[in-house]
């Protein structure tokens, strides 16, 4: 599904990322581990398409398709979806009338049928409660006033309306309490099927005990320097990274031994 | 200035003939005041943004006879208007085409508050002759100036003592036919003491002719009086130049939403004197700007007694090579302790070729007062933008959609459900059409 070769990227002018290599088929949930800087966001950005993210060497594809090519709305369109660390307050816009626009535009271009008003408002209603939002928030300004948790769960809430192929969830769980750390995995859970996949990029094996991951890499300075199942999320919260880092530039330390 | 001189002698030396000779001594005293007054150039302060010469034609500023309108062009007109109107407003409407008013297409039989000037009674002229320009007897420019001079019929709206008016006054103008020479519109609003009434103006170029409008309107909002005044300015076509002044009582208030679509000229003066204690004053604007278009706002918040309070919220969008201007002026006199005026103007730059001049005043002359004033000059957040686009959403329509998000603010505040649907849709089907060159 997802393939990325070599990828090399910058931002303002500085190689973050240096020769990663990905491979996600269909149906596997993959975590994308690391400390503070390793270019953990930088790959979901790079993957994303936001601007200043700028790809310098290697291949990402996409359902075949060459990703780096498409704008970021095609990218959205061909089933990628991109839950923010950060997601953004827009005064004006109503959430209600945010994901109407948005899952027209998808539907249209996948050639899907348009839901009726009615049948969309059923539709969004549902997934509110399924993220413990009260539908009020719908008519409210998208993520205008929200509260950290209740902007990472309106993130699930449109993940789980727009129903997307691949899933890139850059740190969902942080700043979260246990109960809407709950909700959110319950959101990716409710979404696991054998055609869809998940990259879920964390710094804390927290999220990893309500969805177990089929893969987890451990990314260090642009490079992923260790992969394994489940387990290895475990050994990480154990131990740390520094084990790993040091494991690979200073063979000294004796945990590595 | 050569067609200074062609205006004025075309007063006081032609001596036209001009309906309703009781409105004389309004025209006398407005030729007097033309005698000194002097078309704007950009060394007028008030004006300095503006190239008010190359956009107004000489001939253009004079008045044009007011003719009837024919019964043919009444039913082609009220076709075109079927589209045109708010749809499902119950209201007074009182329909004026090129400046002229069209009985045939108002619908305001059980109306006993508005009447033309023409068709005054002897007390209603008295009324209006005690009225007119004198609602701020300290400042009168040239453009409402010369309306006065050439003033033949206008409409009077005046509310009795505690008198809640039972539904708005819809008042339409319409620019028809390219009109070579200026429509005058006039309004005199008298809110007598208690009195509550809704005003909505909407003016209007339904097939984009071009033409002129100078129109002056004078609310005078009596004590415990509340009107609640929209104005939707939606004429792209029409150049305008308004001149609006309010002139508040003891605890009255007064709320002003506009909603401004730039022209070749769009030209708003608004003046709010605060004479008597405790009246309130809330004014919510927006304004677009496109192509090559100009628009100007120019307010002025006259506190002149105690414990009146004024708030003040302006948006504006500025696209393509358009140019705005927005004058926000807090004048707090000697006597007026314990005022609170409040002002906001935030715009948004959607092409790097547009302008925006935005000037807040302050000008404070009593020490207990609390006062703020903010301008802000943006683009469009493109961390908004990559969010919408990373749902699916094309650039284009993105910026759309934020663009309308900007002034959503002013627009969602329109009291009225039927006019604010008006409004979102108009502005919808407009900021269709924006152009890729201005999404840039």
């Amino acid at each position: 599904m997802l393939n990325i070769t070599n990828l090399k990227a910058n931002v303002d002018g500085k190689e973050i990322l240096k020769g990663l290599n990905i491979d996600v088929k269909p149906g596997e949930v993959h975590a994308i581990m690391g400390p503070n800087g390793s270019g953990k966001s930088t790959l979901s950005n790079v993957l994303a398409g936001r601007d200043k993210y700028e790809a310098t060497a290697g291949t990402i594809t996409f359902g075949g398709k060459d990703l780096l090519a498409l704008e970021p709305e095609d990218r959205a369109r061909e089933g990628i979806f991109l839950a923010f660390q950060y997601p953004v307050e827009i005064p004006g816009v109503s959430n209600l009338e945010f994901l109407k626009t948005s899952l027209e535009c998808l539907h249209a271009y996948q050639n899907k049928p348009l839901l009726s008003a009615v049948e969309f408002l059923k539709l969004a209603r549902e997934k509110c409660k399924l993220v413990d939002l009260h539908t009020d928030f719908l008519k409210r300004g998208v993520n205008e006033g929200f509260s950290g948790g209740e902007k990472k769960r309106n993130e699930i809430m449109q993940m789980l309306m727009l129903e997307p192929k691949l899933c890139l969830l850059d740190e969902t769980d942080s700043g979260l309490d246990i109960d809407a750390l709950k909700v959110v995995a319950d959101g990716i859970n409710t979404l696991r099927s054998p055609d869809r996949a998940f990259i879920l990029i964390t710094h804390y094996q927290r999220l990893l005990d309500y969805v177990q991951p089929d893969f987890v890499h451990v990314l260090s300075d642009g490079q992923i320097v260790k992969s394994g199942g489940s387990e290895l999320a475990l050994e990480l919260e154990e131990k740390g990274y520094s084990w790993l880092e040091s494991g690979t530039e200073q063979s000294a330390n004796p945990l590595k031994v | 200035m050569n067609n200074l001189k062609l205006v004025t002698n075309d007063f006081s030396g032609a001596q036209r003939s001009r309906k309703n000779p009781w409105l004389q001594g309004i025209r006398d005293a407005a030729s007097e005041r033309l005698r000194v007054l002097q078309l704007p150039t950009r060394k007028t302060e008030d004006w300095k943004y503006l190239k008010l010469e190359k956009l107004l034609a000489n001939d253009q500023l004079d008045a044009q006879s007011m003719q009837e309108l024919d019964s043919k062009s009444v039913e082609d007109i009220d076709e075109l208007l079927a589209q045109s109107f708010i749809d499902g407003l119950d209201a007074y409407r009182l329909v004026f085409v090129n400046g002229v008013f069209v009985s045939q297409l108002s619908q305001h039989d059980s109306n006993p508050y508005s009447v033309l000037f023409s068709a005054a009674s002897k007390a209603q002229q008295q009324l209006i002759v005690d009225h007119l320009d004198t609602s701020h007897n300290y400042y009168h420019d040239y453009f409402s100036s010369l309306n006065s001079a050439q003033l033949e019929d206008g409409l009077l709206i005046n509310i009795p003592k505690d008198c809640a008016v039972d539904k708005p006054f819809y008042i339409v103008n319409l620019t028809i036919g390219e009109q070579p020479k200026t429509s005058m519109m006039r309004l005199l609003v008298i809110a007598e003491t208690g009195s509550t009434a809704t005003i909505i103006e909407h003016e209007d170029a339904p097939l984009k002719h071009t033409g002129m409008v100078n129109t002056v309107i004078e609310c005078f909002v009596n004590d415990h009086a509340h009107i609640t005044h929209s104005r939707l300015q939606l004429d792209e076509s029409v150049t305008s130049i308004c001149s609006h002044r309010v002139r508040q009582g003891a605890h009255s208030t007064y709320q002003q939403h506009q909603i401004s679509l730039a022209s070749k000229l769009k030209r708003n003066d608004l003046t709010v004197a605060l004479r008597g204690e405790y009246a309130s004053a809330d004014i919510r604007g927006s304004f677009y700007g496109r192509h090559q278009q100009s628009i100007d706002n120019h307010t002025c918040m006259e506190h002149i007694v105690p414990n009146c309070t004024s708030n003040e919220v302006f948006r504006g969008l500025v696209d393509n090579e358009a140019n705005a201007v927005f004058n926000g002026r807090i004048h707090i006199h000697p006597d007026a302790q314990k005022t609170l005026a409040e002002l906001s103007n935030k715009n948004l730059l959607l092409s790097d070729f547009a302008t925006i001049n935005t000037k807040p005043e302050l000008e404070i002359y009593a020490d207990d007062v609390r006062c703020s004033h903010g301008a802000t000059v943006g683009q469009i957040d493109n961390e908004a933008l990559f969010y919408l686009q990373s749902r699916g959403v094309p650039k284009v329509e993105a910026k759309r959609i934020l663009s309308l998000a900007f002034i959503a603010e002013i627009v969602n505040q329109l009291t009225d459900d039927n006019v604010r649907d008006f409004v979102s849709q108009r502005s919808s089907s407009l900021f269709a059409t924006l152009q890729p060159e201005g999404a840039q």
